[in-house]
């Protein structure tokens, strides 16, 4: 009955925390209450591998909301967040929101825009796990590749001809041919531009690693 | 003028020797002149002209200096230009005193004549002197009390007749109200002078002195206080009736009770009051002074009045400045009390909300999840209680509770307010009536709570008169003492309550002022009450409005709760 996905509250506030946990655990999420950004960061990562979202109030002891969505994003933690206050502070929604928040509720929102606001953001988890999901099987099929066949595949993405190849690596148009076929079939790949696209997508997560 | 001099002496001449008359009228005349002169020049004119006339001497100088520094330094050229004063006939002419006479004339005071014919006369003779050898000269010092202040100089060329020893006691009589007069042109001179300087340090100032007579009820007064009074300066002394009319008439009998204190200890007068132009324009003045007897036996007030109007403004924007500061500094205070109460309302709501369509939730489920709907329920009620609280800590917030009494007396609450409160009534030009009882006793009270309810309803009034803008503004303050219980009344001119707003008027946060918290007659309610008595509307029109409170002699218990 009870769904995989994961909601965690952060509030000072217990009863409000409680309340909140209430409402998302009557609509079947699992929830994680805690009091603090700390508590969040602590104990936070040791919550199961599912797709989840965070609601935080801005107005917190120690770390502040908006600095914890600033330390996700630093720790590479890709949580949807959504923002709450009890203070209908324009400037900071707007530095939340440009930070990435999925959505902003100013204290008392309805039930209902909470509800949405965390099935949106779960969307947005989803999509990125999918995303993550797919890339991490590339990335597993790419690691199979001999060095030859990772030289040959840079090549004939970037657009040079078999015989080019060749006289580039000093061998054979034939064993050309050959790592060419191998990398193809390791990767699953049946046309050259389905694999430029998927080298592209690599070269994207590999810069993104690097940054 | 010195050209006119010997004109008419070979005529007289002639005369006064047949006429002792005549030469009488002659010295009577030269004394007259001379001391009608009023400035040194003219002094030293009529005496030159009168000795001439008189020793029928051709030529002669009079040197005259203000300064007895100066003759004491004359040196062997006394040059005219040099001289303080210095008259010749012919006109133009260089005078130098010989030096073996400098001496005998200048320090020995002696009267020195010479017959050392033209070669040694004492004026230079650049045109050429058309006279004979048979030269006589005399020197006769002016002397004032003791000190030569001048030399007369004459040249005479008639060895026979010329200074007699008649003629020589005639000119040293000359010489004498030469001298007398001199000194006095420079004793109006300096008099003149300390005027000009008391009359431009009074413009300065904005000071003025006068006297005032109590007997006759006239005043002398400097020019300063004619311009800070606004009277004509012809009339001259000024009529008590006539200052009166310019003193501003919600301040003259404060400023007559402190005449009359003042007069009848012999005390020091010092009282601020504001004086009305015809214009219109209000200045304030501060007189200064002190009560004696004057030279006529009368007593008189004697002092100075200084317009501090300017200093007044600077002082009211400073005040103003300051309450300005003080409000919005309430006002920033309360917004952040208020943010922080919403924020504290705003928790309770968010979990009551949240809880509460869980719990519909539970129930909604197919079985009901009875267990959890009752543990949402749980939460609403924790969350509710909470807060009723934060709205409970708010009221102890405006007002904490205890109350302490003291016997005090009503009157001096309300003055003590008034006294705060007198720039806000000026400034807003309401005239402010007080008509107490005073056979109150002493009644058991808060004071600060109290003063606290009189300022309120004050204030109210006062707001409530700005807003008109016809007709007089009077804030009328009485208390009476009925069926043993004090009441006060405090009435204003103002437009009065509508009545849509009447029934509302004590409810708390019920406001019609912009600015108003509403909870300013709640209070003042709620401290009467507390206090045994009770604040009412007695009336409201649309020429005013009055608010009444009645409050016991004595207090059934030393502590009571407010709210």
């Amino acid at each position: 009955m009870l769904s995989s996905i994961f909601v965690h509250i952060v509030d000072d506030d217990k009863s409000v925390c409680e309340s909140l946990g209430d409402l998302l655990r009557s609509v079947n999420y699992q929830v994680a209450l805690y009091r603090s950004a700390a508590e969040f960061l602590d104990i936070g990562r040791g919550q199961p591998d599912a797709p989840s979202c965070l609601v935080t109030d801005i107005r917190l002891p120690g770390t502040s909301g908006l600095e914890l969505q600033e330390r996700l994003t630093h720790l590479k933690i890709m949580l949807p967040v959504i923002l709450m206050t009890g203070h209908g502070d324009i400037s900071m929604s707007v530095k939340g929101m440009k930070a990435g928040a999925v959505d902003f509720l100013t204290k008392p929102f309805r039930d209902q825009d909470l509800l949405d606001a965390v099935a949106a953001a779960i969307r947005v988890d989803q999509a990125r796990r999918q995303e993550a999901a797919k890339i991490g099987e590339l990335q597993e099929r790419f690691s199979r590749l001999t060095r030859r066949e990772r030289e040959v595949i840079a090549f004939v993405t970037s657009g040079f001809m078999n015989k080019e190849i060749a006289s580039k690596l000093s061998i054979s148009e034939v064993t050309v041919k050959m790592h060419r076929r191998g990398a193809t079939q390791k990767l699953g790949v049946s046309s050259v531009a389905k694999l430029a696209r998927m080298v592209e997508i690599l070269d994207i997560q590999r810069l993104r690693a690097e940054f | 003028m010195a050209g006119a001099i010997t004109s008419v002496c070979e005529g007289r001449l002639a005369m006064l020797i047949e006429n002792p008359t005549l030469e009488l009228e002659t010295i009577a005349q030269a004394f007259l002149a001379i001391s009608q002169a009023a400035c040194y020049r003219g002094v030293a004119e009529a005496f030159l002209k009168a000795a001439l006339e008189y020793s029928r001497a051709v030529r002669g100088a009079v040197i005259l200096s203000a300064g007895s520094e100066l003759l004491g330094n004359i040196d062997t050229s006394f040059l005219r230009e040099t001289a303080k004063i210095f008259v010749s006939y012919p006109q133009q002419i260089e005078f130098r005193l010989p030096e073996a006479i400098e001496e005998r004339v200048l320090i020995c005071q002696e009267v020195v004549i010479t017959h050392n014919g033209r070669i040694n006369s004492a004026l230079a003779d650049p045109g050429g002197c058309p006279c004979g050898q048979d030269r006589i000269q005399l020197y006769l010092p002016v002397v004032h009390r003791e000190q030569t202040i001048g030399v007369l100089y004459l040249e005479s060329e008639s060895r026979q007749k010329a200074f007699t020893s008649k003629c020589i006691s005639a000119l040293s009589m000359l010489a004498l109200q030469a001298a007398l007069s001199f000194k006095s042109a420079q004793l109006l001179d300096a008099l003149r002078e300390t005027s000009m300087w008391m009359i431009r340090g009074q413009t300065i100032g904005r000071i003025g002195s006068y006297r005032w007579n109590t007997r006759t009820q006239l005043t002398r007064a400097s020019r300063q206080c004619y311009r800070i009074f606004n009277i004509d300066p012809d009339l001259n002394p000024v009529p008590f009736e006539v200052f009166k009319s310019r003193v501003h008439p919600d301040d003259f009998p404060g400023l007559e009770r402190v005449l009359v204190q003042a007069a009848s200890a012999k005390a020091p007068l010092n009282h601020e009051y504001r004086v009305v132009h015809e214009d219109g324009t209000i200045l304030t003045v501060v007189a200064v002074g002190q009560f004696d007897l004057g030279p006529s036996g009368d007593l008189e007030l004697e002092g100075i009045i200084t317009d501090v109007t300017e200093r007044k403004t600077a002082e009211q924007a400073l005040v103003d400045a300051r309450a300005d500061l003080a409000r919005a500094a309430r006002l920033a205070s309360l917004g952040e009390l208020a943010g922080a109460i919403v924020h504290e309302v705003k928790q309770p709501m968010t979990g009551i909300i949240a809880s509460a369509s869980a719990c519909l939730r539970w129930l909604a489920r197919e079985p009901a999840d009875v267990d959890e709907a009752r543990k949402s329920v749980a939460r609403i009620i924790q969350s509710a209680c909470r807060a009723n609280k934060v709205v409970s800590g708010l009221r102890s917030l405006v007002r904490d509770g205890q109350l302490q009494f003291a016997r005090l007396g009503v009157e001096e609450v309300i003055e003590g307010v008034l006294l705060l409160l007198k720039r806000e009534l000026e400034r807003a030009s309401i005239k402010l009536k007080t008509n107490f009882d005073k056979s109150i006793p002493y009644i058991e009270g808060d004071q600060l709570q109290l003063q606290q309810v009189v300022l309120n309803l004050v204030r109210n009034a006062i707001d409530a008169m700005c807003i008109v803008t016809e007709g007089d503004r009077a804030l009328t303050i009485s208390s009476k003492f009925v069926g043993g219980q004090a009441i006060v009344t405090i009435a204003d001119t103002g437009a009065g309550i509508d009545p849509a707003s009447k029934k509302h008027l004590f409810e708390a946060l019920y406001t019609t002022k912009p600015e108003g918290l509403g909870l300013g007659l709640s209070i003042c309610r709620k401290i009467i009450a507390a206090h045994g008595g009770r604040l009412w509307l007695e009336s409201t029109t649309t020429f005013g409005t009055v608010f009444a409170f009645a409050l016991p002699l004595h207090q059934s218990t030393n502590i009571s709760e407010i709210i």
